[in-house]
């Protein structure tokens, strides 16, 4: 069922994305983060995306060559930003070295922002795929009146 | 029979229409026995193909009350996935209705010749 199909792979988008918020959440809220489980200040996380097949309950009875062709969208791996953590000289800080530097994590609340907004849009366009998809299969059912 | 449960159903808020559901019950008391008898004597495939998209209507409208029971119950990790599977029911419903006022309206037609 090919309305159902597209739900699935709405669907799926729509879970990316809102885990690419929690990590975004994450970010922002360890912004000052000077101490972690791993030792040092937080290291920002980002999210690594893969094409996976949809797994409907119709789809796998009607797999035909399109639909198998058809791909969501999941979130495979979770990586840490490589980027060097910012250093700012605060000698009364408790975490601060002996020079005083101390290692605040290596997010960028600008960077976050605008991911935050991406992220956002990305679940609104999914919301209103989802509503077209939806639209269309009522329209289709005007044709039995 | 499950349909009998919707009255009490959060779905219902969601924009379910329980008086149909009554009367398809009903229309599935009768589609039931006679889908029963035609398989076994004129071979017609009408009633059982309607009983048959009544059984996977049921069923994901059984899928979409438990996502919105999960959603209550404070388990759904995605609220999106409970509005899908609710979505998913509502435009099956729709269709079952469409179906069901098509094989009405052909009855209705048939039983006007004399």
């Amino acid at each position: 069922m090919s309305f159902m199909t597209a739900m699935d792979i709405v669907s799926s988008q729509l879970s990316a994305t809102r885990k690419r918020m929690n990590l975004t959440a994450s970010n922002l809220a360890n912004a000052n983060t000077t101490r972690t489980a791993e030792g040092g200040p937080y290291r920002r996380k980002d999210v690594v995306l893969s094409a996976a097949t949809v797994n409907s309950p119709f789809g796998n009875m009607l797999h035909d060559r399109l639909d198998a062709s058809l791909r969501g969208v999941a979130v495979t791996d979770v990586v840490t930003d490589p980027r060097p953590p910012r250093t700012v000289y605060d000698p009364t800080h408790p975490d601060a070295d002996a020079n005083g530097i101390v290692k605040l994590p290596n997010v960028n609340m600008v960077e976050e922002m605008v991911d935050m907004i991406t992220v956002s849009r990305a679940y609104e366009a999914g919301v209103s795929t989802l509503q077209t998809i939806k639209s269309m299969a009522k329209k289709a059912l005007t044709i039995g009146k | 029979m499950n349909v009998s449960a919707y009255g009490f159903n959060p779905s219902v808020a969601l924009g379910r229409n329980s008086a149909l559901h009554s009367a398809l019950s009903a229309e599935r008391s009768v589609a039931l026995p006679r889908a029963k008898e035609a398989a076994s004597t004129t071979k017609s495939s009408e009633p059982n193909a309607f009983s048959k998209m009544l059984n996977d209507v049921m069923s994901s409208e059984k899928t979409a009350d438990q996502a919105v029971k999960d959603y209550a119950a404070g388990k759904t990790e995605n609220l999106h996935e409970t509005m899908v599977a609710v979505a998913k029911a509502d435009i099956q419903f729709r269709m079952l209705a469409s179906v069901r006022n098509k094989l009405v309206a052909a009855y209705q037609q048939v039983s006007q010749m004399r």
